[in-house]
């Protein structure tokens, strides 16, 4: 399979502090990755770094074959990013969100317009379009995130908890997006809590005070912990490191 | 770097639709400066018109009389002449805020176009009243050593004389405080909007797109120059309709020259906005920067010839003491482009530099 995303010896430090500790992986072409790992382990840290929000202290980072320290504004187009924070403006509409995400990536409102019903009939999202975003639920809020950031038709989209706070039924429906955009080709980079979510994922990443503890598909992360589901697999490779550190 | 103005024109219209849905901003844009310039203007109304001043006129000449007559006509002050041999007892004692002793050779020295003296002496007690006695009497002076040595016809020192409103103690300050208001509302206008999006976090989405910082600032920018505008416009008729204030100048000029100096603030509250971050830390600045250096160093209340050189150097870079200048000059004396061809270059210039900052300073924030 091809490489669309390829990070080698990446690390990031703000002052003393080092966020992000020597990780390297790659992401193939039309994968859903999965970015795992506690409050703090450094996960959107290395997201905001991919997509050009963060200096990097050390490495690199390589989106389709381009260094992206020297060629952001060349890849910009080629990604979607789609914030931890929900970053909608609750005041407009969700017309007028998604027109100005467009215009930011030089459409004129009637390609806009064109792009916002493909992506609606795409997610099949029923809301009016007129409605106000701060009247929306939290499915339907981050339903209408993932169309603002895939409306330049990105190879890679970056999903920062896509899933947090929103309810059980919600998130299931928000995965089979993610699911059915993996099937179109996209790649999709996702951060979650939810360990129920990561059975989805081709790969699975799972990050530790800023370092990779663990980078593997999840059948074999079973198979070599010998555990049948992903929660006990978790707590396994986490208490094993635990243990290396006090060792 | 090329500019999308596709990408600031959407910028520009998702602003604009904030202020139209978001009450506070059109409120503040409309009431604050209506506000300020009715409480300030009524506040210095009755605080400083008609101060006592003693007046030793040693000189007794038709030069000492005419100065005493012009600093009478502004109505800020009341001359009352002091024949007494310690005129500081009065002062000493709070019956006068303030003396004036004319040299004797003053009519003499006018004459024959040599330094001609006068000492004033103060209460300093009242640090603000006499810092505007100050600014107010070296108006006048100006005025008189313009008149008398710049080889003007006596006919023209009559006209000024009665109709020149830069005697005028109240016309002087409101249009003063007019250039604070303006200075202000503006600053404030645009704080809050860039640390507003970094607080929400949309400022991440925004950068993760294809929009540049210059894109962003200009599109932030434009909105707010209509709104201020208005806000200029209030003060404006409130000062000519209720404080009566004249105007001599050319309007257009003004309003040109207006909508450069609402422009220079408007960077300024970007500046702030981006540097801050957070919105009430960018309120408290912009607060402070807005207020302090433009009633303290832009010559309304303290006039700039009269301050130690570092400070004089200083309100080179206030937006402020320029539209003081213009905005005085235009209102009161009807100064024309080539008078004030320096403030409105110095204005352009803070201007540019304002964006310029903002720019930069996004661009190293982006990659902290
Ligand atoms: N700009 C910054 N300056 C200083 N420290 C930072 C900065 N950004 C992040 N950090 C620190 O880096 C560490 C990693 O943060 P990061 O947000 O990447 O974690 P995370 O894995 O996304 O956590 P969460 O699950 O809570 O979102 C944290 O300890 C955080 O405090
Ligand atoms: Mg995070």
């Amino acid at each position: 399979m091809d490489t669309i995303l390829d990070i080698k010896n990446l690390t990031i430090k703000f002052g003393s502090f080092t966020a992000v500790d020597n990780i390297s992986f790659s992401v193939g072409k039309g994968e859903i990755f999965g970015f795992l790992g506690a409050n703090g382990a450094g996960k959107t840290t290395v997201i905001r770094a991919i997509c050009g929000l963060t200096n990097i202290t050390s490495g690199a980072i390589f989106i389709n074959g381009a260094n992206i320290s020297s060629r952001l504004s060349f890849i910009k187009p080629h990604i979607g990013y789609m914030s931890q924070k929900f970053t909608l403006y609750k005041d407009l509409t969700i017309k007028e969100n998604i027109l100005f995400s467009a215009a930011l990536y030089s459409m004129d409102s009637r390609q806009g317009i064109k792009r916002m019903n493909e992506l609606f009939e795409y997610t099949n999202f029923k809301e009016n379009e007129n409605e106000f975003v701060k009247n929306l639920s939290g499915g339907s809020k981050q339903v209408v995130s993932l169309c603002a950031c895939l409306l330049h038709n990105p190879d890679i989209i970056f999903l920062d908890e896509p899933t947090a706070g929103i309810s059980p039924a919600s998130r299931v429906l928000f995965w089979n997006l993610i699911r059915k955009l993996s099937g179109d080709g996209k790649t999709v980079f996702a951060t979650t809590h939810y360990m129920d979510e990561a059975r989805y994922c081709f790969q699975i990443a799972l990050m530790r005070a800023g370092k990779i503890i663990a980078l593997d598909s999840p059948e074999n992360l079973k198979r070599i912990t010998a555990c049948d589901n992903l929660d006990d697999v978790f707590i396994k490779i986490i208490s094993e490191t635990k243990g290396n550190y006090e060792s | 770097m090329s500019l999308d103005l596709s990408r600031v024109k959407a910028m520009a219209l998702k602003e604009c639709k904030h202020i139209i849905r978001d009450k506070f901003t059109v409120i503040m844009g409309f009431c604050l400066p209506i506000a300020l310039i009715l409480f300030f203007g009524f506040v210095i109304e009755l605080n400083y018109d008609n101060i006592n001043i003693l007046i030793k006129d040693d000189s007794n000449s038709g030069q000492s009389r005419e100065f005493v007559e012009k600093l009478k006509a502004g109505g800020y002050f009341n001359p009352v002449y002091f024949f007494g041999s310690d005129i500081l007892e009065p002062i000493n004692k709070n019956q006068s805020a303030a003396a004036a002793i004319i040299d004797k050779d003053f009519g003499k020295n006018i004459k024959n176009l040599k330094p001609a003296k006068i000492q004033i002496l103060l209460d300093g007690s009242d640090g603000q009243k006499a810092g505007l006695s100050i600014s107010y009497i070296s108006g006048i002076l100006e005025q008189i050593t313009k008149d008398l040595y710049g080889g003007k016809s006596a006919y023209e020192i009559r006209t000024r004389f009665l109709f020149n409103p830069q005697l005028n103690g109240k016309w002087f300050t409101i249009s003063g405080l007019m250039v604070v208001i303006i200075g202000l509302l503006s600053i404030l206008m645009t704080a809050l909007t860039i640390s507003k999006e970094w607080e929400k976090g949309s400022m991440e989405l925004l950068l993760s797109t294809r929009i540049k910082p210059i894109e962003i600032v200009l599109g932030k920018i434009a909105p707010y120059i209509f709104l201020s505008f208005i806000g200029a416009l209030l003060v404006f008729i409130t000062a000519r309709t209720i404080f009566g204030i004249p105007f001599n100048g050319n309007i257009l000029l003004f309003w040109i020259m207006c909508f450069i100096y609402i422009v220079s603030c408007l960077s300024l509250g970007i500046l702030i906005s981006v540097i801050a971050r957070q919105q009430q830390l960018s309120m408290m600045i912009s607060m402070v920067i807005g207020l302090m250096p433009s009633m303290l160093l832009s010559g309304f209340i303290f006039p700039i010839e009269n301050m130690p050189l570092f400070f004089r150097i200083l309100t080179f870079i206030l937006p402020q003491r320029w539209f003081m200048e213009i905005c005085r000059g235009v209102f009161l004396r009807g100064a024309g482009f080539t008078d004030l061809f320096l403030p409105l270059f110095m204005l352009c210039l803070f201007c540019f530099l304002m964006i310029i900052a903002a720019c930069k300073k996004f661009k190293t924030d982006i990659e902290i």
